[in-house]
């Protein structure tokens, strides 16, 4: 296990430089963040001068060099206009994020596993058509649509609920604040979640209640609790694993649509200026953070699998 | 003596989208204490099918209606709830495909447990404990070893023992053993069902010994229950069907085990064709299109039941009762 983990995490260095090198022609390819920062009134002079302190006039290459020695010394640069250092814009805004989406990840499983596994002990039945359906309708809905019905009926209409942000300016700060601002975003991330975990669980589900060894477990008698939870669950859970493990990176990539409306200061609202201003350094540090977690993501999964399928050996 | 399980009029249908599919009609047998019953046919006779509905194991689609009386409770119409009272406890089961009967997540431990912790409240330690000596009554020799490995790390041999000590666990008066030995090699064959035959003994367990193997039923049943197409066509004490079977199918079946005497070059018998495949609306003798009397028998439209050759032997053929013939 021990080494296995070792070798997977030495095979992620030659795949995340690739990674960054294909990022890095993509987002030159854009165009040039000058034309971003530069105004009617700008001479050439002016703009050539600003794209030398930037060091964007040098060939692309190098621009890539210096970036990747700078990273090897722990400095993911500094934002433009702003300056501030890119890694303490990721880590300040990955803290709102995590919250947001990890909460609505958790809540969406706390959903889906019930919901899934009665779905499936009553298969083919009213209620398991129902449940399905409330699925498939509940994962059509898109995210920007919910969050304008959501806003319109708890803060237009209602008023109950904040439109926006993470703490109310002032006097906000403390959980129940936090809270507030927090039910109507995490209720639009984690509907589409639960209603498509509860599927995966379903069919998951399925395929073991008609296998031999449940069968067994049947035959002795012990209660259909144990039966589903026991014998069944520990089987659903390896195709399910997979399927969470590719929602992790989501996590960090934050929804940018409902971070945008709810006006979240995560990273999602953070990566969405960051392309529009064309800021460099910012879009490689983002891009950068992004395949980690998709790399780790993807161990972690291999790590799971062999810790709920002992047939699976590391 | 009173049958511990009698089984009447057993049909289970299938039903499919749209169409029905009868799997068995019509199977009526008792179970006595303490005997070896076998229960007889080849491929698609519905052997299988008539153990798992027992014990109301088949699955969803799968209807079985008739009585199956136990202790004066009629298991086809128990809940879920009250059958697990008697499965593995009163009744238990061991099945044909053994490298996918046992759980591969949980180790043999947690599996062995299970059924004491339940049935009996034992707690988690008593339990273990004996699991390991009922592993080593399977003649398995590191118990203790095997309690925390998982079935993929296991032969099929040792699956079965510890399917074997599993059904055992609770003490059941009736252990239901469908092709046991079906998935193993020959000489795993023989120490598993020596095995199964002596434990039955000692404990004076009814066993109902589901199979295929003529062998097994020579060597270890009490009584036979000869199942064609769905049917039961001829029961009786297995000295009886061995040595003057009364249905042409059993003597077909008899005919075609092969002989360690045989002449090599001599052809093995085989019964021409194949079990119809859907028999439910078959009307008379479902084994007449097959039977080696076919060209002399005059009544097989007629639909003749079980008749009684003696107190204990059944056949479902008139024309061989009858007599006229020479066989």
């Amino acid at each position: 296990m021990r080494k296995y983990i070792l070798k997977k995490l030495l095979t992620t260095i030659p795949v995340l430089i690739g990674i960054t090198v294909i990022d890095f022609l993509i987002m030159a390819r854009a165009g040039s963040p000058i034309d971003m920062m530069t105004g009617p009134r700008m001479t050439e002079a002016t703009k050539a001068a600003l794209a030398t302190r930037l060091g964007l006039d040098r060939p692309l290459w190098q621009q890539y060099l210096s970036w990747l020695w700078e990273l090897l010394h722990g400095n993911l640069g500094y934002a433009y206009k702003s300056n501030q250092p890119v890694l303490d814009l990721i880590l300040s805004h990955l803290g709102p994020t995590l919250l947001l989406m990890g909460l609505s990840l958790l809540m969406g499983l706390v959903i889906a596993v019930p919901l899934g596994v009665y779905s499936a002990v009553h298969r083919y039945e009213k209620r398991d058509y129902l449940l399905v359906a409330v699925s498939f309708i509940t994962s059509s809905v898109p995210g920007f649509f919910l969050s304008m019905i959501l806003i319109f009926l708890f803060t237009v209409t209602l008023g109950w609920l904040p439109s926006g942000g993470m703490v109310t300016a002032g006097i906000g700060g403390d959980l129940g604040d936090l809270v507030r601002h927090m039910i109507m975003p995490v209720t639009v991330l984690t509907l589409p979640i639960a209603a498509s975990n509860m599927r995966y669980i379903r069919s998951s589900v399925l395929e073991i209640l008609e296998t031999d060894y449940l069968r067994t477990a049947r035959a002795k008698g012990i209660g259909r609790r144990l039966v589903i939870w026991r014998h069944a669950m520990r089987n659903a859970l390896v195709p399910i694993v997979t399927v969470i493990g590719m929602q992790i990176p989501g996590l960090v990539g934050g929804a940018v649509i409902v971070e945008k409306i709810f006006n979240w200061p995560g990273l999602g609202l953070l990566t969405m200026d960051a392309i529009m201003t064309r800021n460099y350094p910012l879009i490689m540090g983002v891009c950068l953070l992004s395949a980690v977690v998709v790399l780790l993501a993807n161990l972690l999964t291999d790590i799971l699998y062999a810790l709920v399928d002992p047939t699976i050996r590391l | 003596m009173d049958p511990i399980l009698s089984v009447r009029n057993l049909q289970v249908t299938f039903s499919g989208l749209g169409n029905q599919s009868i799997a068995t009609s019509d199977i009526s047998f008792d179970v006595f204490p303490g005997e070896v019953l076998a229960l007889v046919g080849e491929s698609g006779s519905g052997k299988s099918v008539t153990a798992l509905s027992l014990l109301s194991l088949l699955t969803r689609q799968a209807k079985a209606t008739g009585t199956v009386r136990y202790r004066g409770q009629d298991l086809l119409s128990l809940s879920e709830k009250q059958l697990d009272a008697i499965r593995g406890k009163q009744i238990s089961m061991i099945f044909q495909d053994i490298m996918n009967s046992l759980n591969p997540v949980l180790t043999i431990g947690k599996q062995l447990t299970e059924p004491m912790i339940c049935h009996n409240g034992l707690s988690q330690a008593e339990a273990r404990t004996r699991a390991v000596s009922l592993l080593e009554q399977t003649g398995i020799r590191d118990a203790q070893g095997i309690m925390k490995k998982y079935p993929h790390m296991l032969s099929g041999g040792m699956r079965q023992r510890v399917m074997i000590a599993m059904a055992l666990s609770c003490d059941p008066e009736l252990l239901i053993a469908d092709e046991p030995t079906t998935a193993l090699d020959v000489t795993i064959q023989l120490q598993i069902m020596q095995l199964l035959s002596s434990l039955q003994k000692a404990r004076h367990m009814a066993l109902l010994l589901i199979t295929h193997d003529l062998g097994l039923v020579a060597e270890n049943a009490d009584r036979v229950l000869v199942l064609y197409a769905g049917q039961c066509v001829e029961c009786g004490d297995v000295d009886t069907i061995l040595t003057h079977p009364l249905h042409p199918y059993t003597r077909s079946l008899l005919r075609a085990v092969p002989g360690i005497h045989d002449a090599r070059d001599q052809r093995l018998y085989n019964i021409p064709g194949t079990v119809p495949e859907s028999y439910g609306a078959m009307t008379g003798c479902r084994f007449h299109d097959r039977c080696p009397y076919k060209a002399h028998c005059r009544d097989y439209e007629k639909n003749a039941g079980l008749l009684p050759v003696t107190d204990t032997h059944l056949t479902r053929c008139a024309y061989l009762l009858g007599g006229d013939c020479d066989a």
